[in-house]
């Protein structure tokens, strides 16, 4: 009888609800915390001169297309923040797939808003993060998926003359955001 | 157990024929649901394992779901031609990596041409792994003609290395289309990848070129001249800079060319195609509850002429029950055969039809276990056979009780 009671409590013990275990150590954090606060005070100064002139002008103004393309130059080649570079973090986003094929294995870019690259301009480049998902397979995402990404952030270095870092984001986990 | 199901089949002999037709229309049934379960899947991993790698796709401005389904499955037609002049603004962008231009248009023995260079089996990737030759090697460079074949088309046509073959123009239909002045040897086979290229024939850009231009032998096809390209694959140093580049792409003032992200463009063409995918479901589970529906009805008909049968296993001491079990019984001993001449009906027809579905619709159906999709769908059929069983069965139930030996219309 002591070894059924025994048995029955053990079995007890292990239905109890686990806590998982990447919950705590995974910080969750928001797309602003990618920006460096000293590089958005330097945008913001540089361009607000411009856009106090940009009021009085028309849509179609070529004006506004430069501004726009320095605008994209701009952002295009926005660094990115160390603050949490190594570290295992948590961050929600859309998907936009990479490869031509449908597997668990597919990279795909996090982007913070919908229709992000496709329908609307692109993010600046710290608002893009590459990630890859676990060996084991990720889960199956499509086009502007929402998910949870959980996982280490890494910083991606290219030795070219315009190199410049990006974020890569080592998934370990990633589920349909809910 | 045994038992019954020895009486069930001695039952269901007695009544061959009306039977046999049940069996066949539920195999029939169950086969249509069988090959559309199988067309969904087999397309869809068509669709799938297409190659990796590749960051950007660059064309001529045009639709982009057309220009990835011509660039990379090798399926409609041609978008117009970009011309080389095109490699030299696209390689000045920084963040571009490697160039593979892509040529189309000639084919062999209706299998696809790629005009393409080395760079292609270094750069291209398929289900995440890099392309392999199971013999030879790549195509050497210059005037050499030489071609590297994929997996399907050396088995298709059993060809070895260095066997020479023909390359013609156009889809090869038709007379006087073939580059017979211009044999190709064959310099290497690739291994099977399950993506498109298992299905091309890979030869140089050089090669293409003197093929169309006419500096090999007379002038045979001059309709593309020197050096024109259908697409062109990027790979970049950093693929979060896809957009950047897509965008520099994208406002180049000579050519007008545009980038297309191949994974955004193939999901959004799956979007488009589920709804057809989900109608040829539907059809077909109706197809299926017709014929379960068709089983009840042919065992209530089978009822009548049974009533003798049941009434002399009361007499020997069958209790009501056991013939409510019997007939049950019966109905998923038919569906159960049913299901297996379906198996081996589609795995005929998929047999049959294999490299038929390869070569025009580039769809790789292969004969296999069942998936778990097919499971699922024979145990609900099952299901369904059982549930429509008792409407039978509780007649066969009750007339047991109420005949007795007496049948009222004898």
């Amino acid at each position: 009888m002591k070894k059924l009671l025994l048995i029955t409590f053990s079995f007890l013990a292990l239905m109890l609800p686990i806590p998982p275990s990447h919950a705590q150590t995974h910080k969750e954090i928001f797309w602003d915390d990618l920006i460096p606060p000293e590089w958005a005070r330097q945008t913001a100064k540089e361009f607000a001169k411009f856009f106090q002139k940009t009021g009085s002008m028309q849509d179609s103004d070529p004006r506004i297309d430069d501004l726009y393309d320095k605008l994209r130059k701009h952002w295009d080649a926005a660094p990115i923040s160390k603050k949490y570079i190594g570290k295992p973090i948590r961050i929600s986003g859309y998907v936009v797939p990479l490869d031509a094929e449908r597997s668990l294995s597919r990279e795909f870019l996090l982007v913070p808003y919908f229709g992000a690259c496709i329908h609307t301009p692109s993010p600046p480049a710290n608002q893009i993060i590459l990630v890859v998902p676990p060996a084991t397979g990720g889960l199956k995402v499509r086009s502007m998926d929402a998910v949870w990404v959980d996982g280490i952030l890494s910083e991606s270095r290219v030795d070219t003359d315009m190199g410049r870092s990006a974020y890569k984001l080592e998934a370990i986990k990633i589920a349909p955001f809910k | 157990m045994m038992y019954w199901i020895k009486l069930a089949i001695q039952s269901a002999l007695s009544r061959k024929a009306s039977l046999l037709i049940i069996v066949f229309s539920t195999a029939i049934s169950v086969t249509i649901l069988l090959a559309a379960f199988k067309i969904r899947d087999d397309t869809k991993t068509s669709f799938t394992n297409a190659i990796s790698g590749v960051d950007l796709v660059v064309g001529n401005k045009a639709s982009p779901t057309e220009l990835i389904l011509h660039s990379i499955f090798h399926i409609g037609r041609p978008t117009s031609l970009v011309p080389g002049s095109a490699i030299k603004e696209i390689e000045s962008i920084s963040q571009v990596k490697w160039l593979v231009p892509i040529q189309l248009g000639d084919s062999y023995r209706s299998y696809p041409v790629i005009g393409t260079t080395t760079d292609f089996f270094q750069q291209i990737r398929a289900q995440n792994k890099a392309l392999a030759f199971s013999s030879g090697n790549s195509f050497g460079g210059g005037n050499h003609h030489e071609v590297v074949l994929g997996a399907n088309v050396a088995r298709q046509f059993k060809h070895q290395l260095s066997d020479k073959i023909t390359l013609s123009h156009g889809s090869g239909i038709g007379p006087a289309q073939d580059h017979t002045d211009t044999p190709f040897t064959i310099a290497g086979i690739l291994e099977s990848n399950g993506t498109p290229i298992d299905n091309s024939i890979l030869i140089s850009t050089q090669s293409f070129n003197s093929l169309h231009d006419g500096s090999d032998g007379k002038v045979l096809f001059a309709q593309l001249s020197n050096s024109q390209y259908s697409a062109f694959f990027l790979g970049l140093n950093q693929r979060s800079a896809v957009f950047s580049v897509r965008r520099q792409i994208d406002s180049l003032k000579s050519p007008p060319l545009m980038a297309v992200m191949p994974g955004v463009a193939l999901d959004d063409l799956w979007k488009t195609l589920e709804v057809a995918e989900n109608a040829l479901l539907l059809v077909s589970v109706g197809v299926v509850l017709t014929s379960i529906l068709g089983i009840a009805a042919a065992l209530l008909i089978s009822l009548e002429s049974r009533r003798r049968e049941l009434a002399t296993l009361r007499v020997v001491g069958v209790k009501p029950l056991q013939i409510l079990f019997s007939i049950i019984l019966e109905s998923l001993l038919i569906v159960t055969a049913g299901i297996i001449l379906a198996w081996i009906f589609l795995q005929a027809l998929v047999f049959i039809f294999s490299d038929w579905l390869m070569k025009e619709w580039g769809i790789l159906s292969t004969v296999g276990p069942p998936t778990a999709n097919d499971l699922i769908g024979l145990l609900m059929i099952l299901i369904a056979a059982l549930i429509c069983s008792i409407i039978p069965g509780i007649k066969a139930y009750r007339l047991a009780l109420h005949d007795g030996l007496n049948p009222p219309n004898i």
